[in-house]
């Protein structure tokens, strides 16, 4: 079965401390939109990322992407947004614009959105999808995920009917047993750091899987470097980050400092963020 | 510079690298991985990236296989990589006899290139520069080789070999390893020459019966007895020759004090999970790659890539080879654990400044250095 897959890049705009949502730091060394294009690269041929915007900033980031690397599987389709217009397309135009493009060589289409965190067993769900047809729908016992698998014809006729919003509630669901989580703000952005420090096992589980880990882009950074006076104890760290602080239960991002008696508790440091000495940061992101 | 000249790369990572003993028994010495995600390799593949030389001969004889796959097309790097291993002609096969050798019969890649200057690199050294200054020099100075070296201890200059310039930075006097040094300024055995002086210089070494065929030893002293113009230019930044273990430990303790100049440097990799700090863990002083988990105590060390120390483990003054795994409560001070080794509950393996505890490549096996007794 040749299938596309197709991922809503950015239909909001949305940003998170100036950087586009689906570019955000996640758990250390991956981004919000790693997960989408790690498991649709394990039963895809080719990815579109259709963005209405910052398709430069996400095109820069897929260029190196692992899923890149030996053959160019991910593209970029910029869907026409003039910047500074105000106009952005929605979902189902986005959708529009990739699966159009198509001939009839492609038997289906594989939809997700690019702010779920998620990953499951690609295999079982193609299968799945042999078997039941038309359509499938992930989803777990809290939601219905923004991810469908959905035969080529069907596709094209929902689009034609501008009915693609409501196509999650027609198909068949398939739950998925990991958790699926939704980043939208700043809240959510926070827990699903959190996370990988709170549930390692977990995150370990859903990130790091034998087969279907997921893949990232890789940065050029040198690795951490722990000063005379760090003190970290249940830390998620990550290549460029200098600490000579107290850090606990923290997820610190690339290039992040933490200055010789800075204190850092229950907290996620952004990329490039310094924690001057003296400082104390509990419970918060620090920008 | 970059624009007007063409140059072509040759660096020699043939050597056997004897001197770094275990670290090398399956891999070429350029391959050996430092601080915690680089090779060594990686440190003259940037610095040529950055000067804009794109032609790089790679000449390779002792276990090729680890470095000619991890450096590919050299697209990493922004240079275009050729491998270039002994080879067969119509008058038979030989292995390269010396560097001069491999240069010489290699120097059919530099001229391919069209290049006017051939520039020969060794690939075991750690600095980061940009290689436009002594290019600029031996142009500027219409020099027949030039040399760039570096000031060093005069305590340590005997390891070396030893340049006298006058004041044009014209060089007068040139020693290998001097008992008594004249000088500070040490050879860093990387040199320029005009590609066509060059098979010029060779064709004749090769003539040379007493020859060992080396550049240290005898091509670049027989050009300043044979008052050719051989200047120095001087360069000023880290540098650190990792051709022994001891020098290799020297160079990654450096890394972990912030000495050695790693930001920068370009390494293949491919994305890994971030590094985790289990609730037991702590280091103080090290460096410590992606992917790695560490619930023991770490200090003064480099951590490679997926190491996990377990709880109540201690790793000091060491440098932790990617993929290794320190069981729970072993204790280990100034060891080397080769990639994907274990070292087994409990064990202590203490090595010292000056003979530390080598390791096995990949074969999960330790050595201890004292007793040279086998750890599995």
């Amino acid at each position: 079965m040749t299938i596309k897959g197709i991922i809503a890049g950015d239909a909001s705009g949305a940003t998170l401390y100036g950087t586009p949502l689906p570019l955000c730091f996640i758990g250390g060394s991956y981004r919000i939109i790693d997960p989408s294009i790690s498991f649709l690269s394990r039963i895809c041929g080719k990815i579109d990322v259709v963005c209405s915007c910052f398709h430069k900033e996400i095109e820069r980031y897929i260029k190196n992407h692992e899923a890149n690397r030996v053959s160019s599987l991910v593209s970029v389709i910029p869907s026409g947004y003039v910047y500074g217009s105000g106009k952005t397309l929605s979902f189902s135009e986005l959708i529009k614009a990739s699966a159009e493009e198509e001939d009839k060589t492609i038997d289906a289409f594989a939809v997700c959105s690019s702010n779920v965190v998620f990953n499951e067993n690609a295999g079982k769900i193609v299968s799945l999808f042999e078997k039941h047809g038309k359509t499938l729908v992930l989803s777990n016992e809290e939601r219905t995920l923004p991810f469908f698998l959905i035969e080529h014809d069907l596709l094209i006729y929902y689009l034609k009917k501008d009915q693609i919003c409501g196509l999650p509630d027609k198909g068949n669901r398939y739950f998925a047993e990991v958790f699926a989580e939704k980043v939208d703000g700043e809240r959510d952005y926070y827990d699903m750091n959190m996370r990988f420090v709170n549930e390692p096992l977990l995150c370990r589980g859903l990130f790091e899987k034998e087969d279907d880990e997921i893949i990232s882009s890789c940065y050029n950074a040198p690795p951490a470097a722990f000063g005379e006076n760090a003190d970290v104890s249940s830390a998620v760290f990550t290549d460029g980050c200098v600490i000579n602080g107290s850090v606990k239960n923290s997820v610190l991002l690339p290039f992040s400092r933490i200055e010789d008696g800075a204190v850092i508790k229950n907290c996620v440091v952004l990329p490039g963020r310094t924690v001057k000495s003296g400082e104390i940061c509990e419970n918060t992101v620090v920008k | 510079m970059k624009a007007q000249h063409k140059v072509a790369a040759l660096i020699l990572a043939g050597g056997e690298g004897r001197r770094l003993g275990g670290l090398t028994e399956t891999q070429a010495k350029p391959a050996v991985p430092f601080a915690g995600k680089y090779r060594i390799v990686d440190f003259v593949l940037t610095n040529l990236g950055k000067s804009g030389i794109t032609n790089v001969g790679i000449i390779t004889q002792y276990r090729p296989f680890e470095l000619s796959e991890y450096i590919g097309n050299g697209e990493t790097w922004k240079i275009i990589a050729s491998f270039l291993p002994p080879y067969s002609t119509r008058e038979g096969a030989e292995w390269y006899k010396g560097t001069a050798d491999a240069v010489y019969r290699n120097l059919e890649y530099s001229e391919r290139k069209g290049s006017d200057y051939t520039l020969i690199v060794s690939a075991d050294q750690i600095y980061s520069c940009d290689y436009t200054d002594l290019l600029k020099t031996h142009v500027e100075n219409n020099a027949d080789v030039t040399i760039y070296a570096v000031k060093v201890d005069k305590k340590d200059a005997s390891r070396f070999g030893i340049l006298e310039c006058n004041e044009n930075g014209e060089i007068t006097g040139f020693e290998e390893k001097p008992s008594e040094p004249k000088s500070d300024l040490a050879s860093m055995g990387i040199y320029v020459y005009d590609t066509d002086k060059l098979r010029e210089v060779l064709e004749e070494d090769e003539k040379d019966l007493n020859s060992s065929h080396d550049f240290g030893k005898d091509v670049i002293p027989n050009a300043i007895k044979n008052g050719k113009k051989a200047v120095c230019c001087v360069y000023d930044g880290y540098w650190r020759d990792v051709g022994t273990v001891g020098s290799y430990l020297d160079a990654s303790l450096d890394a972990i004090e912030g000495l050695c100049p790693l930001s920068g440097i370009m390494t293949r990799e491919r994305s890994y999970p971030p590094g985790r700090r289990g609730d037991k863990g702590s280091a103080r002083r090290c460096i410590s790659a992606g992917n790695c988990y560490i619930n023991g105590s770490v200090e003064r060390s480099v951590i490679g890539r997926g190491v996990r120390i377990e709880e109540g483990a201690v790793v000091k003054n060491s440098v932790i080879f990617p993929g290794a795994l320190i069981e729970k409560a072993a204790k280990l001070d100034y060891c080397i654990v080769a990639d994907n080794s274990v070292v087994c509950e409990n064990s202590v393996l203490t090595g010292d400044r000056t003979s530390f505890c080598p390791a096995v490549s990949g074969a999960g096996l330790l050595f201890r250095s004292e007793s040279k007794e086998v750890i599995s």
